[in-house]
């Protein structure tokens, strides 16, 4: 039997294979793109951009828990709206699909930014309704099934390239899903971080100076798989699967459950990424070849099966 | 990587400008010449500090007062705890037999001892130049665990040794040696001066850097050496001179 084919499609891209970076894992400055670049990812998300400059919060703002997970609140660092064009121009110099991750306040941010990105010729869009940690940015918006319908129709109504919606754990999430799919969304990124707190016992403070943060890594990756799950079962969605993969049976499992595409944020962390993609990809190969598939679309939602 | 809890031993003034903090960890260390730790004053700030030496469940770090952060740990006392990532960087561990010198000025000094242990556990040859602008900021060799070791000492105003800077006496140590690394480590100027001017024949030249580190773990992109596509809390802070001319001529501080 012939290799199975790694190629997806999803939200009408076509990529080499299912693995991306999750958006926040550098992807803010023109050389990260370079650095990413080297990590062999089939296409790079870029951090979320807000219309202005946000410098983000003191440090710590990334810890590392006892469980393997880690607590963040960056606080959407990033240079505005002016670094959309740096970013797409180096990701074409390396021949890279990015996608441009954007945050905002209000609907009229989110058009802002996403009218830039197709101006400057980026691949597809990705709206990030869904940061745990910051006031007013995101998590609002992506608990409110009729304020995703409303944002994410504007963002469609302008833009030509694809646009793909990140949401978050709520209870509503199934919901929401269906509210952006239902306003033009071509895909959906399922998790984001889940907001948490850690504690310093011995000082008794809190760890990151924001005091929340958002969970990510291995400990969030059971409950990606069940909103995958859900959103799949409800919908058939393209969806892109996110929280806590770190190795190829994550990747796999995500995949069963209903996503045609993965992102990867925390295990590219400490200088592991290139070993990590590498990983993955390799071990996806020897499963699809176990299970006599052809390629990763037809293990898409595999799971439903009855 | 490790996050560990440390009980500070030690935090004194060691010099007019220079402080040292040791602190004992639970569990046993390892780290490289250049590594650094990242190290979290609680409640305060977190900021990084490259390991000055480390023996067994002992690390100490040399520094200087900046802002609150680093004023906030000169003022902890012995038994209070702060929590540090460590080791991060990729360090620097030349090979068994090689000679180096080592341009320290100022606060550079810091990762000398650690470097100074490496060598004599791997066999490499160590010249440590050590420049500041008076004498009141030397301090003792052995309460920086840098007894019995190769230490050339400049100062601007003549008050010690040599009289200049540490660039100026390094150039005239290494007429009359050989070295297989020269590597600098201070004020973006020195660096600059250094990658610049130091004749490059029969050495590779390296020098430390300093950039922007919040998270140290190659996630938050801030410690990027624009315009290189790397990362220092990763790859660095060591680096050649030839890769990072252009980012300390770009960068004016
Ligand atoms: C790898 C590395 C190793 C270092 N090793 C030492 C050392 O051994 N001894 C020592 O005295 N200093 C060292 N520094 C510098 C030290 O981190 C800064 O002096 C310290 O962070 C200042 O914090 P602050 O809160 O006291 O001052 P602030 O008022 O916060 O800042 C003063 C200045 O310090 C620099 N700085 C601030 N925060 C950071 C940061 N997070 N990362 C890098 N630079 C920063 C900036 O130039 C700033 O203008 C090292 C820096 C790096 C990157
Ligand atoms: C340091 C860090 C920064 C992040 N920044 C962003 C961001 O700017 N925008 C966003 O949509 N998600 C952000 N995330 C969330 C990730 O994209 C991802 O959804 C989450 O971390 C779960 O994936 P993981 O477990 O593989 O890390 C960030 C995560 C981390 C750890
Ligand atoms: S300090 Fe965050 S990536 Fe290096």
């Amino acid at each position: 039997m012939s290799s199975p084919i790694l190629r997806v499609d999803v939200a009408s891209l076509i990529l080499t294979h299912p693995i991306m970076n999750a958006s926040g894992i550098l992807g803010s400055e023109p050389e990260h793109i370079d650095v990413m670049a080297s990590w062999g990812l089939a296409a790079i998300v870029s951090k979320t951009i807000t219309p202005e400059p946000r410098e983000g919060n003191a440090p710590p703002i990334i810890m590392p828990l006892r469980n393997g997970g880690f607590i963040n609140a960056v606080g959407l660092a990033n240079r505005g709206k002016k670094s959309v064009k740096e970013l797409c121009n180096r990701a074409k110099k390396l021949g890279i699909p990015l996608i441009i991750s954007i945050g905002g306040s209000s609907s009229k941010d989110f058009v802002d930014v996403a009218e830039e990105a197709e101006r400057c010729g980026a691949n597809a869009v990705e709206l990030n309704l869904s940061c745990p940690h910051t006031p007013g940015y995101g998590i609002e918006i992506g608990f409110d099934p009729s304020t995703v319908f409303r944002v994410v129709k504007d963002v469609v109504g302008v833009l030509t390239i694809p646009v793909i919606v990140k949401l978050g754990l709520s209870d509503r999430v199934v919901e929401s899903a269906g509210k952006a799919l239902e306003a033009g969304a071509k895909a959906l990124t399922l998790i984001n971080t889940i907001r948490a707190m850690a504690i310093d016992v011995h000082s008794a403070r809190p760890l990151l100076s924001n005091i929340f943060g958002g969970l990510s890594g291995p400990p969030i990756h059971p409950i990606a798989v069940r909103v995958v799950y859900e959103v799949y079962k409800e919908y058939q969605p393209d969806i892109i699967g996110c929280g806590g993969i770190t190795t190829w049976e994550d990747a796999a499992e995500i995949i069963l459950a209903g996503a045609k595409a993965v992102q990867i944020g925390s295990a590219l962390a400490l200088g592991r990424a290139r070993f990590v993609v590498q990983g993955v990809l390799r071990g996806l190969v020897r499963w699809l070849k176990e299970l006599g598939l052809r390629s990763v679309a037809e293990a898409v939602g595999l799971a439903h099966r009855r | 990587m490790k996050l560990v809890e440390a009980e500070a031993l030690r935090i004194e003034k060691a010099s007019k400008t220079l402080w040292v903090a040791e602190f004992s960890v639970a569990e046993k260390l390892r780290g490289l010449p250049f590594e650094f730790a990242m190290i979290w004053v609680k409640g305060v700030d977190e900021i990084p500090l490259s390991i000055a030496w480390l023996d067994k469940q002992i690390v100490g770090f040399i520094f200087k007062i900046r802002g609150e952060g680093t004023r906030a740990l000169s003022s902890i006392k012995r038994g209070d705890r702060v929590l540090m990532k460590i080791p991060l960087g990729k360090g620097f561990a030349p090979p068994s037999g090689t000679k180096i010198l080592l341009v320290a000025g100022g606060v550079g000094i810091a990762p000398a001892p650690l470097l100074a242990k490496y060598c004599r556990e791997v066999g490499c040859t160590l010249t440590i130049v050590w420049g500041v602008k008076s004498s009141d900021e030397l301090c003792s060799p052995s309460s920086i665990w840098l007894d019995g070791v190769d230490l050339e000492v400049a100062t601007e105003d003549g008050s010690q040794g040599f009289r200049g800077t540490a660039l100026d006496l390094a150039m005239r140590i290494a007429r009359d040696g050989v070295f297989d690394y020269v590597v600098a480590v201070g004020p973006r100027a020195m660096l600059r001066a250094f990658c610049r001017e130091f004749p490059r024949d029969k050495c590779e030249k390296l020098v430390a850097l300093e950039t922007m580190v919040k998270c140290g773990m190659g996630m938050c992109g801030s410690c990027i050496v624009k315009p290189l596509p790397k990362l220092l809390c990763i790859d660095g802070p060591v680096f050649s001179c030839s890769e990072v001319m252009r980012h300390l001529e770009l960068s004016n501080s």
